[in-house]
């Protein structure tokens, strides 16, 4: 403990937080190394903005301490901690002008006129409002406050610096300006930084680590590329944007799906369980190379591992965004399901394929199996899904309105059990 | 559709900033003019050099001095008291909150008459407590100072005419004036201000200093304007409560129009003391103009349960004071309203629904009740609409476009009825609006809309700073998505002011119903209000009369409560802060 | 907004329910039942012509006698109130191009001559002032007729003096008396007229410097002043409030007040008429009226001129002087009816007394030294 307290700028140990009766943060244990850049990522409501507030000495834990740079912070107020806060919506002081915001720490320092002229100047400078010093708040720009803001908040040098949500109150646009504009200012200063957001873009971009939170607990804390690959559980998953959750409660009986699903490591993992898909997990085959895929053994079997899986759709929407293309294909349940389901790994639903005028050639085994197929397909509820997925920039562009044939990495795949842990 | 277009924002907009220019020009500018000219261009008698003579004594140059500091010492007195009040009020969520806020302004509502005499009795039930506590000998060391205090107390409270009992009456009627706009003001500010502050190494003296106090600047200033308008034109509290040896400007104006008839130094004073009010609210504005009206931008009500015992004890000095304040004397009053021979009774009140003597004037309280309600409901309604549009054309005019000479004048014009001696104006009235379409003399419609006179610039001085702190952005966000001027002004600004609003209708409601000078002017049996009823009561002797002025006092206060429950539920937006 | 009007609706419930509870407990409630069934009267529009009367704020007449009237002359009378005395003489005179209304009611002695100078009322010589005293009849030219008189002057709480073993002032010059130290309370002549009565009574007994001399000695004596009746007789008058002060300058007719609205009415027999209700009981208050100690305050009508219903205005003053209205007077606003063949109700007769012997000045005088008066006055005692 000892030594983690001295290794580490900013240590929180087993914070509890209650607000009558309720609790709103359990047992949170976070280090920060210094100079490091930590973002608290999650839904409203998590208690992402109270933990911050607690750092900031704006609220008292419960039960725990905080320590920084191995003193305890617990009985100290929040002016004295030498934090810096930058609120969500900025909160600057409407009755003095930009000069007389960026001044107020450095006054509650008690610097001299003269050094508070000299660090308010080199604040304008960093943030880019030379000319702004005599402004009035009302009159600037959102993201002209931001940067306000930001230069207020360093002035006084800060040991720490927070940001509640620094650009939610601003549109998308400036946004993605203002993000790399703060986080090179950031990264200028090599101040200790811990951000809140509930945008994991956000998050990814200006953070070395990331703490994912969700009903008062954290659920996953590491590096953006560990959390975003790596989900440890479906609620991670679900709130880093990845929309290809099946969950398999969803499924109308018929589908048998409360039968179990046979993983290789015999895994029980049954109508509770979820599937996520990567959307950067596909890429587009040919029918013939999807047929041939799918008419393979099931990989389970084979290898047990590095087999790829098939889907099949119908474009939906195309969208080029550069590198990758977007896209969003319709398709149904089964078709998804029945790769883990039986032998018969491939199925297309062929009404409804030719229903949208589009033929579609199957395997033999599933030809024997069609006619069977075609009438317990028919007294089902087919359960129509969107799934979405980037592909590569430079592969061909997918026909909006016709099928697709989509071959997903075995890393593409995981599934997670009831109690959400990731099963496989 | 354009047509429509054109309609909203043309049309509406002159129409609405039309209506208190209009309104002020008729009932206001119009006649004070003809009093004015009348008084001194008409009289044959009368010669400058006399107004001077009088206007250049001793005398006169002693009340203008005596009008100036009893309306600062009252305004300061007030600020002090109120200011941590509106502190706890404005901070802290607590059960109880809303009767302490209604007991606050009831006093706003009661004849000065009356309030002399609940004081007296609380004196006295002082008296007898200090007194009693005495014979019991229980005197020891340790409790003199109790029965000292009492005493002093008593001593205090006992109506003789003193300049301390002026400054407690004035604390008393204005308390809630500054308690209730400031409130309102500070919890909308929320604690961001003061976190950030904190955060950047302030602590609780500097927050409140540096942050708070300045946020709180248009409030508290446009509380206190308030205020001192208010006790600088004070009358009845001056004249029953000061006695004769204390006079300010309005007293004097009354005394030289009604009394002595001279109406050209009743004008002159009146003019003088319009004058003072103009040139206070020009100052006012130009303080206003230099401060930035920018507020955070979303109106969040950061309520909260008190944390710790400091916190705790704090809500409980608040309430204790208000209940010593404002709660004692109308405890008093109700209690002497149903005191009869030494037992509780009903009887005063009994007696309020018989004529014993047949007077056409009798009227049952209940009527009274009524005429009450609907004159205090009609000023309620003009005092927003009039208040409201004067608002608005003062944000059009002073604020947006501040290079406008006309602009710079609507605010501190706006403020001048509540200063205006009501002799004056009545006069004015008498000799102008006698002429259809304007015969008003005596039409029933007058009480309202003098009365509206008085309100309407507590709705002003309410709505202004929240219309002010509504970013322009919000609403041009809204134009771009397509909403109308209307829409806008329903969907956006609306919710926004509708709090201050609804402070505005408070104090337009209340001082409707408390009024009596004005309800006078047309007087008819079937219009008397609860005040009338009151002083119709006190001007006979007899035991009979006396409790049931106190009766009716307690029924009036009663209406202002349920008054009050009524117009904060009628507001469904912005559920705190009263 | 449903819920808005339930609010309404229950708040205002509550307080008529309230207060019919209240009622339910009288049996004397049929009374008002005639104030309803006046307003539910019909009357032919189309003939009845309406008649406006201004007077001050303490007017009042009962019911039944306006109802007389009315009936009489197929007419409708309104009643205009427009402030105090002063305030509603000036309205009056400003008022004189267009005028309010038809009859002014209430100018008394120490304004007659403001209101003559201003020259509003037409003179009308009614058959009725035969049986009105000739003392009352200040205007020669009966612009302005006599209807009731009160006499101003100092009232004593027979309770108090009898606990300190000390007999009440048999006189004016009895204040000034050591013994009498500290027991007054007066009304500033400034801005009360019970108050400027007072100072006139003093000027008439003692003569101008004399007055002056008086009132020197009588700030010495610790007098109390405030600047309106109901402030000196609620506030400090030991009769009838909490306050210390057993001597105040009053009404001759206020112990007649004070036994009518006496607090133990229902110890008095119920069936009684409202004059005789209580007259058995013993007022609390006692008046000095000897000596010149009273100052006879008389209130005059007239009728405006420019009124547009000459004849019925007549008719009216006419009526102002019967004895209909006549005796409706002293109960209504405790003062005496000028006509003396008018039969005064028994609380009047056994509690009230008409002063002899007066003190008066004539108007002129007053209105000519009036202001100076106040004007030293107010220099010497305030």
């Amino acid at each position: 403990m000892g030594e983690r307290l001295a290794m580490n700028e900013l240590v929180l140990d087993h914070i509890y937080f209650k607000s009558d009766s309720e609790s709103i943060l359990n047992d949170i244990n976070i280090s920060i190394n210094r100079g490091s850049s930590l973002s608290l990522l999650g839904p409203s409501g998590c208690g992402k903005t109270t933990l911050l507030r607690i750092i900031a000495g704006l609220e008292k834990p419960s039960f725990g301490s905080i320590f920084f740079r191995g003193r305890d912070m617990s009985d100290l107020p929040s002016y004295r901690r030498n934090f810096g806060m930058m609120f969500q919506d900025f909160a600057l002081f409407p009755h003095r002008n930009v000069f007389k915001n960026i001044s107020f720490g450095l006054e509650m320092k008690r610097m001299s006129k003269k050094d508070i002229a000299s660090r308010v100047s080199e604040m304008l400078e960093l943030v880019n409002l030379e000319q702004y010093a005599k402004r009035d708040i009302k009159e600037l720009s959102g993201g002209e406050r931001q940067r306000v803001a930001l230069a207020r908040t360093l002035a006084p040098s800060p040991h720490l610096i927070m940001l509640d949500e620094p650009l939610g109150a601003l549109d998308r646009r400036l946004r993605e300006r203002l993000l790399s504009d703060l986080s090179m200012i950031l990264n200028k200063t090599a101040i200790t930084t811990i951000w809140v957001t509930h945008d994991h873009n956000e998050a990814f971009a200006v953070s070395d680590l990331v703490c994912v939170m969700s009903n008062g607990r954290i659920q996953q804390i590491g590096s953006p590329e560990n959390v975003y690959h790596k989900p440890v559980n479906i609620t991670v998953a679900d709130f880093l944007g990845f929309q290809n959750i099946i969950d398999l409660r969803d499924l109308p009986e018929s589908m048998d799906a409360h039968e179990n699903v046979n993983t290789p490591e015999n895994i029980s993992c049954g109508a509770g369980c979820k599937i996520l898909i990567m959307p950067d997990s596909a890429s587009v085959v040919s029918e013939d190379v999807a047929s041939d895929i799918a008419n393979k053994e099931t990989f389970f079997e084979k290898s047990g591992m590095g087999g790829d899986t098939v889907i099949s759709g119908i474009t939906k929407s195309i969208f080029f965004q550069g590198s990758v293309r977007k896209i969003s294909i319709t398709t149904y349940m089964n078709t998804v399901l029945k790769r883990w389901k039986s032998d018969n790994v491939f199925l297309i639903n062929q009404n409804k394929l030719n229903r949208n005028n589009c033929r579609v050639k199957t395997s033999g085994k599933g030809e024997e199996k069609r006619e069977k197929q075609e009438k317990r397909q028919e007294e089902r509820e087919e359960q129509e899904r969107t799934l979405f997925f980037d592909i590569p920039g430079h592969a061909p562009i997918p026909e909006i309105g016709k099928p697709i044939f989509l071959r997903i990495d075995r890393a593409g795949i995981k599934i997670f059990n009831q109690d959400e842990t990731q099963a496989w | 559709m354009d047509r429509v277009d054109v309609v909203m924002s043309r049309i509406i907009p002159i129409m609405a900033g039309g209506i208190p220019v209009v309104f002020l020009a008729v009932f206001y500018v119009y006649p004070l003019a003809g009093i004015f000219i009348k008084s001194f261009f008409d009289e044959t008698s009368f010669s400058f050099l006399s107004l001077f003579k009088i206007l250049q004594s001793s005398r006169m140059a002693g009340i203008i001095w005596f009008t100036f500091w009893q309306a600062s010492v009252s305004t300061i007195l007030t600020l002090i008291v109120s200011l941590p009040c509106a502190w706890v009020m404005g901070t802290f969520d607590f059960k109880g909150k809303k009767i302490v806020m209604t007991l606050a302004t009831l006093p706003f509502v009661l004849p000065t008459i009356v309030v002399a005499s609940a004081f007296q009795s609380l004196a006295y039930s002082i008296r007898d407590i200090s007194g009693s506590s005495g014979l019991l000998g229980v005197t020891q060391d340790g409790n003199s100072a109790v029965a000292d205090f009492l005493n002093w107390l008593s001593s205090f409270m006992q109506p003789e005419h003193s300049i301390s009992m002026i400054l407690m009456a004035h604390l008393f009627y204005n308390f809630s004036v500054v308690l209730r706009i400031t409130c309102a003001f500070w919890s909308s500010m929320g604690k961001e201000m003061k976190e950030a502050a904190s955060m950047l190494g302030a602590n609780g003296i500097n927050i409140f200093f540096k942050i708070t106090l300045p946020l709180l600047k248009p409030a508290i200033i446009a509380s206190s304007t308030l205020v001192f308008i208010f006790c600088f034109s004070s009358f009845g509290v001056i004249l029953i409560l000061g006695g004769p040896s204390f006079s300010t400007l309005e007293v004097e104006i009354y005394r030289q129009a009604a009394h002595l008839f001279n109406l050209p130094v009743a004008s002159c004073l009146s003019l003088l003391q319009i004058l003072f009010t103009f040139a206070m609210m020009w100052i006012y504005t130009l303080i206003q103009r230099k401060n930035s009206r920018f507020l955070p931008e979303s109106e969040k009500f950061a309520l909260r349960k008190p944390a710790c015992l400091s916190e705790k004890s704090a809500i409980f000095l608040c309430i204790f004071f208000i209940i010593a304040l404002c709660g004692a004397p109308i405890a008093a009053l109700i209690f002497r309203s149903l005191y009869y021979n030494g037992t509780i009774s009903l009887i005063f009140y009994r007696e309020l629904l018989l004529n014993p003597s047949g007077s056409i004037f009798y009227i049952p309280p209940f009527l009274a009740i009524s005429n009450s309600l609907v004159f205090a409901l009609s000023t309620l309604a003009m005092a927003l609409v009039v208040g409201g549009c004067a608002a608005y054309l003062i944000r059009k005019y002073a604020d947006l476009e501040p290079g406008r000479l006309s602009g710079k004048f609507l605010e501190p014009v706006f403020m001048l009825p509540l200063s205006t001696s009501a002799v004056t104006l009545g006069f004015g009235m008498i000799i102008t609006l006698d002429r259809p379409p304007l015969n008003l003399r005596t039409s029933v419609v007058l009480i309202p809309v003098i009365h509206t006179l008085v309100a309407f610039p507590f709705v002003v001085r309410a709505v202004l700073p929240a219309l002010r702190a509504i970013p322009s952005s919000l609403k041009e966000a809204a134009f771009i998505m397509g909403a109308s001027p209307l829409r806008v002004w329903m969907h956006i600004e609306l919710p926004v002011i509708a709090r201050a609003l609804s402070i505005g209708a408070i104090f337009a409601f209340t001082i409707s119903l408390g009024e009596f000078g004005a309800t006078l002017f047309a007087a008819r049996p079937e219009l008397t209000t609860i005040p009338v009823t009151i002083y119709r009561f006190l001007g006979q002797p007899g035991a009979m009369n006396y409790g049931q002025a106190m009766a009716m006092s307690s029924i009036l206060m009663l209406v202002t409560a349920s008054g009050f429950v009524f117009i904060e539920n009628i507001r469904r937006f912005g559920h705190e802060g009263f | 907004m449903k819920k808005m009007g339930y609010l309404i609706i229950v708040s205002l419930l509550t307080i008529v329910v309230a207060s019919s509870v209240v009622c339910q407990d009288t049996k004397e409630g049929k009374q008002n039942v005639l104030v309803l069934e006046r307003q539910s009267k019909n009357y032919d529009h189309s003939v009845v012509k309406k008649i406006t009367v201004m007077t001050h704020d303490s007017f009042s007449v009962s019911e039944e006698v306006v109802a007389v009237f009315e009936k009489q002359n197929n007419a409708k009378i309104i009643f205009l109130k427009a402030g105090d005395a002063g305030e509603a003489l000036n309205k009056a005179i400003l008022s004189k191009n267009n005028p309010l209304a038809d009859i002014f009611y209430g100018v008394d002695n120490t304004f007659l001559s403001r209101a003559i100078k201003a020259d509003i009322f037409i003179p009308y010589s009614s058959s009725n002032l035969k049986d009105v005293d000739d003392t009352l009849k200040l205007d020669s030219e009966n612009r302005l007729l006599p209807v009731d008189f009160g006499d101003v002057c100092l009232n004593y709480d027979k309770k108090w003096f009898a606990e300190h073993h000390l007999s009440p002032p048999a006189m004016l010059e009895d204040l000034i008396k050591p013994e009498y130290k500290g027991l007054l309370a007066i009304q500033n002549p400034a801005t009360s007229s019970p108050g400027l009565a007072f100072l006139l009574t003093t000027v008439s007994r003692f003569g101008e410097s004399g007055a002056f001399e008086f009132w020197k000695k009588l700030k010495n004596n610790d007098i109390f002043i405030t600047n309106g009746w109901k402030e000196a007789y609620w506030g400090k008058f030991s009769a009838a409030s909490d306050g210390d002060r057993p001597i105040v300058v009053s009404y001759a007719s206020s112990p007649a007040a004070e036994v009518h609205f006496a607090k133990d009415k229902d110890l008095s027999g119920k069936g009684e008429d409202a004059s005789g209700k209580n007259s058995s009981l013993e007022a609390p208050t006692g008046v000095v009226t000897e000596n010149g100690s009273a100052f006879r305050q008389v209130e005059f009508a007239g009728i405006l001129k420019g009124s547009a219903n000459l004849e019925l205005a007549k008719k009216l003053i006419d009526f102002l002087l019967s004895e209909t209205f006549q005796e409706d007077i002293p109960l209504q606003m405790f003062v005496f009816p000028a006509n003396r063949n008018a039969r005064l109700p028994e609380v009047f007769q056994k509690h009230a007394r008409i002063t002899a012997l007066p003190a008066t000045l004539p108007y002129d005088q007053i209105s000519e030294k009036r202001e100076i008066w106040i004007e030293k006055w107010t220099e010497l005692m305030l």
